[in-house]
């Protein structure tokens, strides 16, 4: 499954943001106190993993607008 | 990326925003084309990552089940990065869909459901990936967890973009869905426990006024 793949070529913290808050869709608030890290890093660290996710996806030719 | 608020998309694009956050996202997206732009980028992606049992991905600690729909407390969070908005906030400011530079052949639907007075516009354009949704929705409850679930015609299920409604007025979120437009059969907004409104596709509505 190539989205799968896709997620799983993202770092671990950048991965673990996106399962916490999409898919056991937590609060920032709540994945910064399991994580331990700022909300303002919880924020950052999710956009920078979807700008990642969308980079590899587009080199499968999967997405694009 | 010149605009500090551009990293707070993708917690907006994953429809992880609180209902606060996600106005003055909304109201910071009417003046900022650069945020506009990236939020394109991002929208279709959690209508794939939807595709993707979370099973599938590579796992740090295991996975806790999640205890039911959030209750309110993601309400009441400030984002101080964001505080500046607020006044445009109060003032009214709405950001409307924004149609896309040039829209290949955009569907739009339209439906009221007269027992919950919820009335919805939605606008489903093609991509390359599948369908990107607008939903602009009215009569939506306060403060409760509401779900976008698209159907397609060969009997899947997806549910695409989560939010919870804190104001009266009109609510304008983003969504995906994997399908093409012409493969989905219905959308419907619902709660945890009911259904608000459902749009059947294949009859397209007139334009929205």
């Amino acid at each position: 499954m190539l989205i799968a793949s896709a997620l799983n070529s993202l770092s671990a913290g950048h991965r673990r943001v996106i399962v916490e808050l999409y898919y056991y869709r937590r609060t920032v608030a709540e994945v910064a106190a399991l994580l331990a890290i700022p909300e303002g890093t919880v924020r950052s660290r999710c956009f920078y993993a979807l700008r990642a996710l969308r980079r590899v996806l587009e080199e499968q030719g999967i997405t694009g607008t | 990326m010149t605009c500090p608020m551009t990293v707070d998309l993708g917690v907006y694009a994953l429809g992880a925003a609180d209902a606060s956050e996600r106005v003055l996202i909304e109201s910071h997206l009417a003046t900022c084309p650069e945020c506009r732009a990236e939020l394109a980028l991002l929208e279709p992606l959690p209508g794939l990552l939807a595709r993707v049992p979370v099973s599938l991905l590579a796992g740090d600690p295991p996975p806790r089940a999640r205890p039911g729909p959030n209750p309110r407390g993601r309400a009441r969070r400030r984002l101080a990065v964001l505080g500046a908005a607020a006044a445009a906030v109060a003032a009214g400011g709405f950001w409307l869909a924004q149609p896309t530079p040039s829209p290949p052949a955009a569907i739009i639907l339209s439906a009221a459901n007269p027992a919950t007075r919820v009335r919805v516009t939605m606008t489903l354009t093609g991509t390359s990936w599948g369908t990107s949704i607008r939903l602009i929705a009215r009569g939506l409850p306060l403060n409760e967890p509401c779900r976008l679930i698209v159907r397609s015609r060969t009997g899947g299920t997806e549910v695409t973009g989560a939010w919870d409604a804190w104001r009266a007025g009109p609510v304008s979120i983003p969504a995906s869905a994997a399908w093409r437009p012409a493969d989905i059969a219905s959308l419907q907004v619902a709660t945890p426990s009911r259904s608000l409104v459902t749009v059947m596709a294949g009859r397209p509505a007139p334009r929205p006024t």
